[in-house]
Formats: structure tokens, sequence, C-alpha cells
């Protein structure tokens, strides 16, 4: 192929290294003004009294917003259940809630007058940890709950009421009493994992404005403009075209973006001001807004001395923070990969979603896999030991394969799992079951390697549409409302268009997402956009195609099949001189070498599950992963090194593998930090690490010094191409592999809670001498 | 961020006078640290002092006889790399390297990391270790007072209002053989949970004169008397080595953070000053 497969160089990569790009927060409009937020310093309070008559009078505020300017509205939203009202009504449910929303001429005068808001507050009783929150008499956060009409198949979740789960779910396979009886061993543990930041460079940035037709405009850093038309074509009870949303490149989502969080309130401050309004959130806001669900996996796995596993039983609970926004769909995700990428028999798998007073949480590359993968890989090597096997030998056993039935019902395809595990064993250099043996005594520096694998779905049944234009000089632009978000969609999908299209590389571009423009599109999440709207492009530019060999063949008098497009131009297969240029064809079509052609295409995959028993079909595709790392553990102070790491993920068709590569990359160090030392402290409530002095995402020193990425490529027969998406694939299964690489340097010392850190290393490490 | 008033004064009298006449200014060098505390509302000054545009308050000096001298102004970065700290005063040129990543220290000061106080962090252990002294200034007259006596604890040092670090003065380093090490427990660009620095003076394998200090586990720097006065004489064995760690690990009252636990660090130091002085002697 000319295009597909090819490391053709990133758009836009310069102008990004050089500074060029306009970010959303350096976006600037005449009459702007800026904003400031009000928000609670406590995790649970009713609001008996807010006062803004003094900010109000302060010179060069414009706009105060409160609970009072909620009249005709929907005051609450959310992606699932409709529980985060646009600022804090009668009540605040964690430390950040917004409460009030300033308009100023300048960020200081409204950071002042922020300053100047008097609220009387009545403190409640408030719940933070997760197996506190679901006791009986543990305070409620949410007595009442309306699912939203808005965004994902709501269907597919088991709602709770009353106390603070929000969703249940369950599924299950064979009969596991009777597994665990057949059952020679059975081991049981609990693992957990602390909130952790998405670490985006680029904060949380948007600006609105309402043009005096009632129109709502809205240039946003988010990964999902459709979603946030939707969820603000909700709210203000506008029909979806009186809603614009535009987005800029986006300085980074890793999921932090993917919902609706400062567009609802600020649009409301913009129309209380009548002018634009713009509102960028400072790092330690950041940290008050979004972040990765913490999380408690009970795991349990029956097995045979013969190397079988027969049984596995899995309860995870989900720390979801003050409002659901998606964690039922991540409790969902995770529920049905929480054994594992394995065919086990007997299998009961269930995954809560749990309220605290913490601070909102949302989706986070992995989703809920990580947690469990975490848990299951982390299992997979303690019964390895065990059993003295081989723990790629035992996993091989048990993985699933080509047409495999999985625990939902549905049959896998393009499962490159085997060869994602054996290629990064090879990679790593693993010797086998020695790789496990209890080091020689007396050694400040043990080494030791470990493996995981994963599993995970693409958020199914979605719908992604694209338009493909072409001008009579033969360049074309892809409409879409896919975001860049450093991914490098505006490379693949330019690719997947010229490959169609037969043009080259430079002569497809891709527009910015606005939705007065560019259609429908999902999300720009869950690792989608590469198969979905991938696909959507390549049918979209399919059907121009179609369109340009209609006419040429009739020009020709040759037959559709005897043409092809390519370099520009409809030629007869063989008969290099009967071709037509596209200006041709143009001309033919239209008269002139002028106007457009357009292309169209809306694909939407099928698809979901039953929410009472768990089976159907969970995923459009699946991804496939495979982590495997090597590890210095200094004894004496608990501190490890990464020496070497290798990520392995099944792309499919990588359609441009460099990016894959990067994206391997990303899911490592990303894996890394939060395996070895990213954790967000909380004091009652209140974030005690909140900016990127105190809480540390990886340095290029913490990089291993040996980095290798491997791309499996099992093609999918409903991808672009062939390709899967492998933005998150390979995250999961870095921290399980480097727990089993520090365990296996140590003999089978294993810390259970993330992050390891020095501390609790020496700490295991001492209790494991005093145990002996 | 609040607004602020920004005074840029030109001389160091100014200076002095505006932060004396103003007791809730700050005075602002590089910024790393004073900038993050404002975004913090840790402080709201209304006034902030650039010192910036003082002149001579920058540059690196060596005389054989009076040693080092570093004006304040001097970016961390520039001493790291000063072939003359980097030829007579190697750990220290090491403690600074270590120092965050190359984007702080090319805007953070020397001065401005000694006069702000923080516990967490290399130069203030090596310079201890030093025996480095600093020069106070009110514009007038200038005072000057060991590094030691200078940081008094957390975020406190002996700075009176009105008065500016002006320069650091590092007595001449002898035949001084030393190292510096920094331990992480997060990311390698984290402020150092513990910092060890020692200085060894050695003749025919015999310890002649130990300087120990072991920073950032409790408020300020604490220099290991006991632990250099048992090292004096001795032939340093791994026996001897493993005392001294113990004596260090004894005499430190760490204090918890997000870095580490007390109990934690107090095992380290025993961990690293054994380490240091095998790194120093081998």
């Amino acid at each position: 192929m000319a295009l597909v497969g090819r490391d053709v160089t990133m758009v836009g990569g310069l102008a990004k290294v050089t500074g060029a790009v306009n970010y959303a927060p350096d976006l600037q409009f005449p009459r702007m003004l800026y904003a400031k937020a009000l928000r609670s310093p406590y995790p649970h309070a009713n609001i008996l009294r807010i006062d803004t008559a003094k900010a109000e009078k302060l010179p060069g505020v414009v706009a105060v917003i409160t609970q009072d300017d909620l009249h005709g509205l929907n005051p609450y939203f959310g992606p699932v259940v409709d529980d985060q009202p646009v600022v804090a009504t009668e009540r605040v449910r964690h430390v950040g809630e917004v409460v009030a929303l300033v308009a100023g001429e300048s960020r200081e005068i409204a950071e002042e007058a922020v300053g100047l808001i008097e609220i009387d507050y009545e403190e409640l009783p408030a719940v933070f940890d997760i197996l506190e929150a679901i006791k009986p008499d543990a305070p409620v956060l949410h007595a009442q709950r309306k699912e939203t009409t808005a965004g994902v198949h709501r269907e597919e979740f088991n709602f709770q009421v009353g106390g603070n789960v929000c969703s249940v779910y369950h599924v299950e396979d064979g009969d596991i009493k009777k597994g665990f009886l057949e059952a020679d061993e059975i081991i049981e543990n609990t693992y957990t994992l602390p909130p952790v930041q998405h670490g985006h460079i680029e904060p949380h940035a948007a600006t609105a404005y309402w043009e005096p037709s009632g129109k709502l405009v809205l240039h946003t850093a988010t990964q999902n403009p459709s979603g946030i038309q939707e969820q603000l074509a909700q709210i203000f009870k506008l029909p979806e075209n009186q809603v614009r949303v535009i987005v800029p490149l986006v300085g980074g989502g890793y999921g932090g973006k993917t919902h609706a969080r400062l567009e609802p309130a600020l649009a409301l401050l913009a129309r209380k001001a009548r002018r634009p309004v713009q509102w960028v959130l400072t790092r330690d806001e950041v940290f008050l807004t979004g972040r990765r669900y913490g999380a408690l996996v009970k795991i349990k796995t029956g097995f045979k001395r013969d190397g079988r596993i027969l049984a596995r039983q899995v309860e995870a609970f989900y720390e979801i923070g003050a409002y659901a926004l998606n964690g039922p769909v991540n409790a969902k995700t995770g529920c049905y990969v929480s054994s594992g990428p394995y065919n086990i028999p007997n299998r009961s798998l269930t995954t809560y979603s749990v309220y605290t007073n913490l601070p909102p949480t949302g989706p986070f590359r992995g989703v809920g896999v990580s947690h469990v993968c975490w848990a299951y890989e982390s299992e997979m090597d303690d019964i390895a030991r065990r059993l003295n096997v081989d723990p790629v030998e035992l996993r091989l056993k048990h993985l699933v394969r080509e047409r495999d039935i999985f625990v939902t019902g549905e049959e896998l395809i393009s499962v490159g799992v085997t060869d994602c595990l054996c290629r990064t064993a090879e990679a790593i250099g693993w010797k086998g079951k020695e790789e496990q043996a209890v080091p020689p005594e007396k050694k400040n520096l043990l080494r030791g390697k470990g493996l995981a694998v994963a599993i995970k779905s693409t958020t199914t049944p979605t719908t992604s549409s694209a338009s493909v234009r072409l001008n009579a000089d033969g360049s074309a632009v892809l409409l879409t409302s896919s975001v860049e978000i450093g991914q490098g969609l505006l490379t693949s999908m330019a690719q997947i268009v010229g490959e169609e299209l037969g043009l080259p590389f430079e002569r497809v571009t891709v527009s910015s997402p606005d939705t007065d423009v560019t259609p429908y599109d999902k999300s720009t999440s869950s690792s989608r956009t590469t198969f979905h709207m991938g696909q959507a492009a390549q049918q979209a530019a399919r059907d121009v195609k179609n369109q340009l060999l209609d006419v040429a063949a009739k020009k020709l008098e040759a037959r559709i099949e005897d043409l092809e497009l390519r370099d520009g131009s409809v030629s007869v297969r063989g008969v290099p001189d009967k071709k037509m240029s596209i200006a041709e064809i143009f001309r033919t079509r239209f008269g002139s070498t002028v106007g457009s052609m357009f292309g169209g295409y809306c694909f939407k995959t099928a698809g979901g599950l039953d929410p009472e028993t768990g089976k159907g079909k969970a995923a459009a595709f699946w991804f496939f992963s495979a982590c495997g790392a090597e590890v210095e553990v200094d004894v004496e102070t608990g501190k490890v090194r990464v020496l070497k790491a290798v990520t392995a993920a099944d792309a499919g068709h990588a359609i441009h593998p460099k990016q894959c590569g990067l994206q391997n990359e990303g899911s490592l160090l990303s894996g890394m930090g939060s395996a070895l030392f990213e954790e967000m402290v909380y004091d009652n409530g209140q974030p005690i690490n909140s900016n990127f002095l105190e809480y540390m995402l990886p340095s290029l020193e913490d990089h291993p010094q040996e980095f290798q990425s491997i791309l499996v490529e099992t093609p999918h027969p409903d991808g672009p191409f062939g390709a899967k998406g492998v933005g998150e694939a390979a995250l999961p299964p870095v921290a399980p592999a480097i727990g089993n690489a520090i365990a296996n340097a140590l003999g089978g010392v294993r810390i259970r809670d993330l992050p390891i850190k020095p501390d609790k290393l020496v700490a295991a490490l001492q209790a494991e001498k005093e145990n002996r | 961020m609040r607004r602020f008033e920004l005074a840029e004064p030109q001389t160091l009298e100014e200076a002095c006078a505006l932060l004396n006449d103003d007791g809730d200014a700050k005075a602002l060098a590089g910024g790393t640290a004073l900038l993050t505390l404002i975004k913090h509302g840790i402080f709201i000054p209304k006034t902030l002092v650039n010192l910036k545009k003082i002149g001579g308050m920058s540059g690196i000096d060596y005389d054989r006889q009076r040693g080092l001298r570093i004006g304040a102004l001097t970016s961390i970065y520039d001493v790291e790399s000063s072939p003359l700290v980097c030829q007579y005063y190697p750990w220290l040129a090491e403690a600074c390297h270590l120092v965050a990543n190359i984007r702080i220290r090319n805007m953070a000061t020397i001065g401005g990391n000694l006069a702000h106080g923080d516990y967490q962090s290399d130069p203030p252990t090596a310079l201890v270790a030093l025996d480095a002294s600093v020069d106070l200034t009110r514009g007038t007259g200038t005072r000057q007072i060991k590094l030691s006596e200078f940081l008094l604890g957390s975020y406190e040092t002996a700075l009176q209002p009105g008065e500016l670090l002006s320069a650091l003065v590092v007595p001449p380093p002898d035949s001084w053989r030393g190292t510096y090490i920094k331990f992480t427990t997060g990311s390698s660009e984290e402020r150092p949970c513990a910092g060890i620095a020692a200085l060894l003076r050695m003749e025919q394998g015999i310890c002649r004169d130990l300087r120990l200090v072991v920073g950032a586990v409790s408020p300020r720097p604490v220099r290991m008397h006991h632990a250099e006065e048992f090292a004096r004489g001795k032939e340093i064995s791994e026996a001897v080595l493993q005392t001294i760690g113990a004596e260090a690990s004894r005499v430190v009252d760490p204090i918890d953070d997000l870095r580490g636990s007390a109990s934690y660090k107090r095992q380290l130091v025993g961990v690293l000053v054994r380490r240091a002085l095998a790194a120093v002697i081998h």
C-alpha cells in the first residue's frame, strides 16, 4: 500500500515543538472575560446562604452565577446519571465543588471577586474509603438519582438505590462453587490502587459565547465534541443545531477530557455576562476536577496441581468520587475482563461503582481494566510460583485463542494475545521457570523479570460518521468530529483517506471538530478512533471514489471493475492511455473544474450486554497486549529501577507503526508512574499533593535504558485495512509486569497495594525476614 | 494568581529599603519556589521585589586563600557548570546538578535556594558540609554567618526583615574528597527524601577528618558530629562504616512527609551514610 503502514511525517509535529499551536487556553476573542470558580472547602456540607453582593460590586466584575441562576434549565447532567449540578445546589459533595462562577475583565479581578463571595455552610459527615462507603450507616451522597437521557446506553447498568453503591455489574460462567470444590488449591488476595492523575499538560480550558440569534458557541479542549453538544443542548433545552462545539488541537486527554466539565457552568455564565468568557483551570483545580478511580479488588482462584485453573471469583469495588460520571461504565468494562484473557471454566465476576466524598473521577486510559489486571496478573504469577511452573507456560495454557467464546458469550476474533506474550517474553530475555527462582542472599541489588498480559473491550455499540470532500484540484479534506489529542489522527486519518482515494499524503487534510460542520462521532475515547472513524473515513472516501469511477466509466467506456484510481487520475487497467484526471472528471460531471464532490458514511457497531446476565456482545473489537519488565531492586532502600521494558499490542494492522509505537511507549511511562510512585493523597477529602511538584510523573531520567515496542498484527475484518486501536492497550499490563518483576527479584515477596514505593518494599522485606 | 505590584530596584540598597518598609513584600529571584507558593495561596503578597535588575549579584570567583564566592543571583545551572566549582568542589556541582530538572536549574538561583529554607533540597546539604557562609545585607552593612546557623528550620532562616542574602562564601576545599548522594522515593526529578554529603580527609588509609551532613530528612541539614568524631584517626573498615551508619541513623530526627515516613527515613539514612562514605573511599 502507498500510505497505510508507512511512517509518514506526523502532521502538526513541527508546529507543536516550535510552540506555534494555539491551544484552547491561548484563544482570544473580542471583549472576552475570564472566569474563576469559588470552590467548596468542605467534602460534604449543606449550603445555607450565598451572598454575592460584594463580589458583584467589585469594578470589573460582569457576572456571577450560583444555584439561583439555574431556573428554566435542566440543572443536572452526567454521561450516565444526571447527578452533577451545573453549579452546586443546596449541597456540596466534595472539596473543590464549584459553588459560584465569576466573570471578570481579567483573571485577577475574577479571582479577587471570588474572595468576596460569602457562603455559610453546615458541615455534614463525609465518607472517603470504599469499604466505609458501602456500610449501611455511611453518610449517603445521593439519596435520589436520575439516569441520564443523553449519551451512553443506560439499559446496560444495574443502578442501585439507597446507599452509596451507584451500580453493580455481574457476569458468570460455569459453576463457581463446584469449581472451587474440585480445586486442589485456592489462593485469595486483595489488591488496591489509589487515585492517580491523567497528567495531560494542557489543563481543562474552554471559551463560551452566545450569538445574538440565541445560539451557544463553545471552543473547548474536549475529547468529545458531539457529547458536549448533546449534553449542553439538554441542559439549555435547545435543539442540537443551536449548540456549536469547536475543538482546537488538544494538549493531551487520556480520558480526562471525555465528559463535560467546564462547559455547562461556563455557558451559563457567558449567557448572563452576554460576552465571551474563557475559563482555564489551574493545575490544582485539575486535581479537583478529574482523576483515575481508586479500587479494591478481591480475587480468588482455584486450580489443580496439574496446572489447570478451574475457578476464579472476582469482586471489585471502584471508588468513583462524588458524582457518577462514567463510573458505572468503568465498573462494567472492568467486570467482564476481570478474570483476564483466559479460558477458565467457572467464573463469577462482580464489580461495584461506589460514591465517596472525594473529588470527581472520570475515564482514565485503560478505564476499569488496569485495576483488575493488576490483580489477575499478579495472581497468575503467584499461582505459577505455587505450582513451580513457568508463568508463561501457565498463561499459554489458558490464554484465549481465535474464535474462543468469552465469558460474555461472544466469539473473540483478532486475538493476538499469544503472540503479544511470546514476543514480549523473547524480547525481555525470559528464561522460563528459573525467572522465579529464589535469589542468592547477601546482595543489595537484585534483578528480576516479569510479564503480564491484558484484554480490554472498546465501548460498544457506538457510531462514527465522516464525510470526505474532494476538490477539483485533487485535494481532499476529511470532515470528522474526532479530536487530535496528540495521538496523531491528523496523520493516520489522512493516510486512510489518501490510500482509498489514491492521493498523495500531502493532498489530504483532516478537519478540526466543529459540530456545525463535522458529523457526529461518539467520542475520541476508548481507543476507538482508528477503528471506528477510520472505517467511516475509508467508506466516505470510497463513496467519493465510486462517484469518480462512475463518471470515468461512462466517459472512458469501460467497466468500473476495470478502472483504477491512482495519483490523482482514473485509468483503465492495462491501457495507460485511457485515463482521466480528477479535474477532467469534475468538468465532465459539473461542466467546470470547480466544485466539491462529497462522500459520507455512518459507521455503527452492533452489540451490547444484557445487564441481568452480563451476556451479549461487549466489544466491536478487543485489545490484546503484553508488557515485560526487568527491574533492579535495592533491597536496603526499597528503590526499584526499571532497567528494560517491552510493551506489545495487537494493532490489527498498524496504519502508522511509529505512532503506534509511541502509544506503547506512553503506556509504559504512564503505567510505570502508577506502579512505582504516583498517588493522589487526601486529608479529609482535601488533596494535599495537587501540583506537579508534590505529585510527580515519571521523568526522562526514569525512562528505562532499554525500551522496545512490539506491534502484533492480527487483522480485524471490520477495521479499516484490518486496523484496531492501540492507545490504551498496553497500559493495563505495565503495573503487574513490574510487580511480577519485583516479586521475582525478591523470591516472591509481593506488594499488592499500588504504588510500590520504597518504604512499602522495605517493610515487606523486613516482615518476610521476621517470618522466616 | 492575584494581582500584585512588581518593584524593580536597581540596587541592593533600594531592594532592602523596599523590603524593610513593607513587611509583606517578598523578594523574587528565579521564582521557581516563590511563584508556586503564591499560586497555592500560601503567600498572597501585595508587592514582589524583583532582584534580577540588580547588577553585580551573580558570578563565581575562586581564590586559593579565600575560597569560593558565588553571587546570590547565580543560577543553579551556572553553579553546576562552572569550571571552578567542577574543579575544586565537584560534590557541590553534583548536588546542584541533581536539583529538579534543567528548566528549573536555569531559572532558580543559588541564593534563592538557600533563602527559601526548603529542607527538601540538595545544595544546602552539600554547602553545610563545606562549612559555607552567607553574606546578609541591608544594603548598607553586611554581616556574614555560617550557613548552618542561617538555616533554622523548614522555611525558616536567620534573615531579618529588610535583609537579603547577597552572596555565598565557601572556604577553600583543602584536601577533601567527597560525595553527595540524592535519594528520591518517586520520580528522579523529585525533591530528595534524603540527601547525604560526606567529605573525608585521609592519610595513609587513616581518616584525618570527616564532615558528614544529612539533609532533607529533618527540617534542616544536620551535621553528624558524633559520627565525625568517631571516625577520626580510624581506618575506615566495613565495621567502622556500619557503626557510622548506625550512629547517623540513631541521631537523626526525621519527620514524616510525602516522600517517606520518619521510620523509613531513619533506616534509609543508615544505609545511605554507609554508602556515601564507601563511595568516597573507593
